[in-house]
């Protein structure tokens, strides 16, 4: 089994970088046996204060703790353990920057264990799995978007309020509240399959591209896709284009062996001994 | 193609780039604002909170704070003056504060190896007295107030120590005969 990573950040037409992500060393065999691959994305509250401190803080601390599980611990609590510290360090800065309670970030981290795919999710990044030329989300962001479509499903409101609700966007859950108000997991992990790919991105790029537009850019090296994809919604020239990153993990679950070329070598070399000496026998 | 890790966690192509393109260069902050949150406008049921003052942003990510009903506000502090996480301090809230490592503690001090991660030790203030009391934790290890070793709950006085694994602690009391929340310091 393999896992190649991918990355791709910008900044978009902001004045700063708000989003911060972070990978696990994915050549770390020792740590991959009992750890796997990790893929934290966090993206800065620009509505509070320090938005890049936040997000900086959130993604440092959640790999720093998941990198210093022990053997024995499994990946779902380590993953649980890793957001309370990270959410206790956003909280944390929050109060020494003098701003308590009025910093955030979003976080969400993806592990692939054993061909098994596990996440946490706090607010609105999204986590797409790309399979047989298909892409779906696994997550849900917590935008007040989702209380207003329980409220519409409940006909409290009009579906047409929900949608046209100005606050649709607005955050609900990030890091930075103590506790936290909601906290998105898979309950099982998810079995991977030969080609799938996981993409995770900020608002900056799913906001601005369909699910074709996204799929589009997946059928290549996963470097190339993240690449692709912050390049795909830079073309658009969107004047208010926020921050933006992406990452992307293909998972291979049989290692492609390389092809030896020594062994060739040798055969084409015994083959040409053969028919020179046939030339020699023939002359 | 050939992948490079850098020390923050990001992949980069080394044969385009010589270092980490998404670390871009410290110090460069152009636009980076150190500008203090404004007063947010209070709604019935939500806090909006949008504009940073200094970063004309717009179409920022906007949170929305619950509005909290009712207040737990500090009673007192505990200052770190040796050990790991010396320099800072914590806040002490109304009755139980379990101290230990975890994120989950009301006091976390989560430098010290030596502290439990669970409740370790209890400082507790009781409101209707305004007195503050230790009281020993769940854990193997011993807690020290002023070099006595404390087996039952003790009474803390304003500058008391307290030591626990490596961790010196000050006591500093907000509330007592001159202030309380509930009468504001009438």
């Amino acid at each position: 089994m393999k896992v190649s990573p991918g990355n791709a950040s910008h900044i978009g037409r902001r004045q700063q970088q708000q989003d911060a992500f972070a990978l696990s060393d994915f050549d770390d065999a020792e740590f991959i046996e009992h750890g796997g691959y990790l893929a934290v994305v966090a993206d800065g509250v620009g509505g509070l204060a320090h938005g890049a401190e936040a997000a900086d803080t959130a993604v440092s601390r959640f790999v720093a703790d998941y990198r210093s599980k022990f053997e024995q611990q499994s990946v779902d609590s380590a993953l649980d353990e890793a957001l309370d510290h990270a959410n206790h360090a956003v909280c944390d800065a929050g109060f020494y920057l003098g701003c308590p309670e009025r910093m955030g970030s979003t976080l969400l981290a993806a592990v692939i264990y054993q061909g098994q795919l596990y996440w946490r999710s706090v607010g609105d990044s999204h986590l797409y799995l790309c399979r047989d030329g298909r892409i779906g989300q696994l997550n849900a962001g917590h935008n007040f978007a989702r209380q207003l479509q329980t409220l519409a499903n409940e006909g409290i409101i009009s579906q047409q309020e929900a949608d046209t609700h100005p606050e649709r966007q607005a955050l609900e859950a990030f890091l930075g509240l103590n506790p936290l108000p909601a906290r998105d997991r898979n309950r099982q992990p998810l079995p991977l399959q030969d080609g799938d790919v996981i993409l995770m991105c900020t608002d900056g790029i799913y906001a601005e591209l369909s699910d074709d537009e996204m799929m589009a850019c997946l059928n290549q090296t996963p470097m190339a896709a993240a690449q692709a994809l912050c390049d795909v919604v830079l073309a658009k020239q969107q004047p208010h284009q926020d921050n933006l990153t992406a990452l992307v993990l293909a998972y291979e679950s049989k290692e492609s062996k390389p092809v030896s070329w020594s062994g060739r070598f040798a055969l084409y070399g015994v083959i040409g001994l053969f028919l020179l000496m046939l030339a020699e026998y023939l002359a | 193609m050939k992948l490079i890790r850098c020390e923050r966690g990001h992949y980069y192509d080394s044969q385009q780039h010589s270092r980490c393109p998404s670390c871009g260069v410290p110090g460069l902050d152009a636009g980076n604002s150190d500008a203090q949150m404004q007063a947010a406008p209070v709604d019935a049921m939500v806090t909006q909170v949008r504009g940073q003052a200094g970063v004309a942003d717009i179409g920022v990510t906007v949170a929305m704070v619950r509005k909290k009903i009712g207040i737990d506000p500090v009673v007192g502090w505990l200052v770190c003056i040796e050990g790991p996480e010396k320099g800072r301090d914590y806040r002490i809230r109304s009755e139980r504060n379990g101290i230990g490592r975890g994120a989950d503690m009301a006091i976390c001090i989560n430098g010290d190896e030596a502290i439990s991660r669970e409740n370790h030790a209890y400082i507790s203030f009781n409101p209707r007295k305004a007195s503050f009391r230790i009281a020993p934790g769940d854990g193997r290890g011993m807690t020290y107030l002023n070099g006595e070793e404390v087996d039952v709950p003790m009474p803390l006085l304003a500058y008391d120590r307290i030591e626990l694994g490596q961790t010196h602690l000050l006591f500093v009391p907000l509330c007592g005969e001159q202030f309380n929340w509930e009468n504001q310091g009438e």
